[in-house]
């Protein structure tokens, strides 16, 4: 296996993400900007801003790059795209265009710089996106990822903490990618988890997000490298309690296995550390507490949805995301944001 | 006390490398200290000392350094066998190069009796080993549930086809695959009936069951 790419990282994907601690903390220094165009800012930690053009349109704007967590450049240009451009798809937008991000050791072979643009260019052609620029630096380590424009109409824009009682919660991608990479890492992990966790982090979050068009989708986030139970706290939003139900929770068995023989990553536990109030997982298996912290990177999409409508929406995700799977529901509010049945 | 050096290091490596010193006590008392570059580390193998039961505590000496100690008690690490790599210079020892003609008949999904989780680590570790003796077996046999070892999901089926590629021959009795239902996921290996099984077991130079 050839790890030079990766060697030189301390954490790659969405794991390199700076913890949400340390993060809100400086947030809460910046001055608030505030406009009625401003739609969707900061202060909401949802996927993008969205800021209002005129009566029907709005624009959403986001940007997202890491450092390597597979060895195949092409494939990290891949998933680092798909990554990027997710934030849009959890906002129900589409894409426009997009710039590169870029960071390249000087003294590295630039064929794999090559590859790595190449992969992102693909995704975003599949996106349907314009690629129309960009800006690269020299770094000790490589990283990538894109700046997204996307367009939406102001009324038909998805927040992620507007879920209503009772509604049901849609998961499209398993979880577990963070801790298959961080088995390979130490090469443990099975040439096949490896392939599955890489088809899902650069899978699109698009095809899963154009199902939700049709119907009243109250919120919808994408996972990322804070784990599962964050965005579940963000989307209950102290307002709401999520019952979450563990055992229809989407993974990959590997994952579940080697979290097991305790193959895990700093970010999961740095998740777990910042979970500790909002949520009490002691009662639960530990592997399934570990794919709960685990960061994902271009993780799936998590829709909160009215009862009614949603068994129906699952049927037709799952013609995409065959994993998808309703993993809980919205009830009042209750001590802790997050409850497991 | 074993002092471990893991400053820069990302997880998991830290907790696989104490995992390693663990392993490599044999049951002897010993105190380990790693030292890390930051707290996540100590509470990464902190899981797994507390998973299999060892003492530990964690301590900050300056900004950027961390002291992880792991207590083993006597007999403590006894069957707490690491996967695969730390086993293989044993093997190695243990099987000189006369493995010519060695024939290795697997007919359990895991090794030895007692724990089944210990047994699917040991069973991992031992087909891994196997590809790094120095001369690999000329045949490796898996019948019964060790039929389970060559199928897809299986996290022995990259070691097997390794031992593939160095030469072994691998024969999967194709009986057990229909009866559990695995005959679409065999990923690696020879369908064979137990004719080709008691062939291979009887010209053997030596034959090991496993």
């Amino acid at each position: 296996m050839d790890m030079e790419f990766l060697s030189s990282c301390t954490s790659g994907g969405c794991g390199a993400k700076i913890g949400p601690d340390d993060l809100s903390v400086i947030l809460k220094k910046l001055p608030v900007f505030s406009s009625d165009q401003l739609l969707v800012g900061y202060d909401t930690s949802d996927d993008a801003a969205v800021y209002l053009l005129k009566d029907d349109e709005a624009i959403v704007a986001t940007m997202d790059f890491f450092s390597p967590m597979v060895e195949d450049p092409r494939s990290f240009g891949r998933i680092a795209a798909a990554n990027a451009l997710s934030d849009v798809y959890a906002m129900g937008a589409e894409v426009l265009f997009a710039l590169n991000i870029v960071c390249f050791p000087e003294k590295m072979d630039k064929s794999i710089l090559g590859e790595i643009l190449q992969g992102g260019a693909e995704k975003l052609k599949e996106a349907g996106g314009l690629l129309c620029g960009g800006h690269s630096i020299y770094d000790k380590e490589p990283k990538y990822g894109l700046s997204v424009t996307g367009r939406a109409h102001p009324k038909h824009i998805i927040r992620n903490n507007t879920c209503k009682i009772g509604d049901q919660l849609i998961l499209t991608k398993p979880l577990g990618v963070g801790i298959i990479m961080a088995a390979h890492r130490v090469e443990m992990a099975s040439a096949d988890a490896v392939s599955k966790a890489v088809y899902s982090m650069e899978r699109l979050n698009k095809y899963a997000a154009e199902k939700m068009k049709s119907y009243h989708v109250h919120a919808c986030t994408d996972i990322t490298g804070f784990g599962l139970l964050a965005h579940l706290d963000e989307m209950a939003d102290k307002t709401h309690t999520i019952e979450l139900r563990v055992k229809d929770l989407p993974y990959f068995k590997e994952a579940y296995d080697y979290a097991n023989d305790y193959l895990l990553t700093a970010a999961g536990q740095r998740n777990r550390n910042h979970m500790k109030d909002q949520v009490n997982v002691e009662e639960l298996d530990f592997a399934i507490q570990e794919l709960l912290f685990d960061p994902q990177t271009s993780g799936g999409l998590m829709i909160s949805v009215a009862k009614d409508q949603a068994q129906s929406l699952l049927k037709e995700i799952k013609e995409v995301e065959p994993n998808a799977s309703i993993i809980g529901e919205v009830r009042e509010r209750q001590e802790h944001s997050i409850i497991f049945s | 006390m074993i002092t471990l050096d893991m400053m820069g290091k990302a997880c998991p490596i830290p907790m696989i490398e104490t995992r390693k010193i663990i392993n490599g006590l044999n049951g002897k008392a010993e105190s380990i200290q790693v030292l890390v570059d930051n707290e996540i580390a100590c509470e990464n193998i902190k899981k797994m000392a507390d998973g299999l039961g060892y003492k530990n505590s964690h301590r900050k000496v300056t900004d950027g350094q961390y002291v992880m100690e792991v207590i083993v008690g006597e007999g403590v690490s006894q069957g707490k066998v690491d996967e695969a790599k730390e086993e293989a210079p044993a093997a190695k020892k243990a099987q000189p190069s006369t493995g010519e003609g060695t024939v290795v008949a697997i007919g359990k999904d895991t090794m030895g009796d007692g724990d089944p989780s210990l047994g699917k680590i040991l069973i991992k570790g031992f087909i891994y080993s196997l590809t790094e003796l120095e001369e690999v077996p000329s045949q490796v046999l898996f019948f019964n549930s060790g039929a389970k070892l060559v199928c897809e999901g299986s996290n022995t089926v990259e070691d097997i086809k390794k031992l593939v590629e160095l030469g072994t021959e691998v024969f999967v009795c194709g009986t057990c695959v229909d009866f559990y239902n695995l005959k679409d996921k065999v990923a690696v290996g020879e369908i064979t009936n137990m004719y080709g099984i008691v062939t291979a077991l009887s010209k053997g130079n030596k034959v090991i069951n496993i």
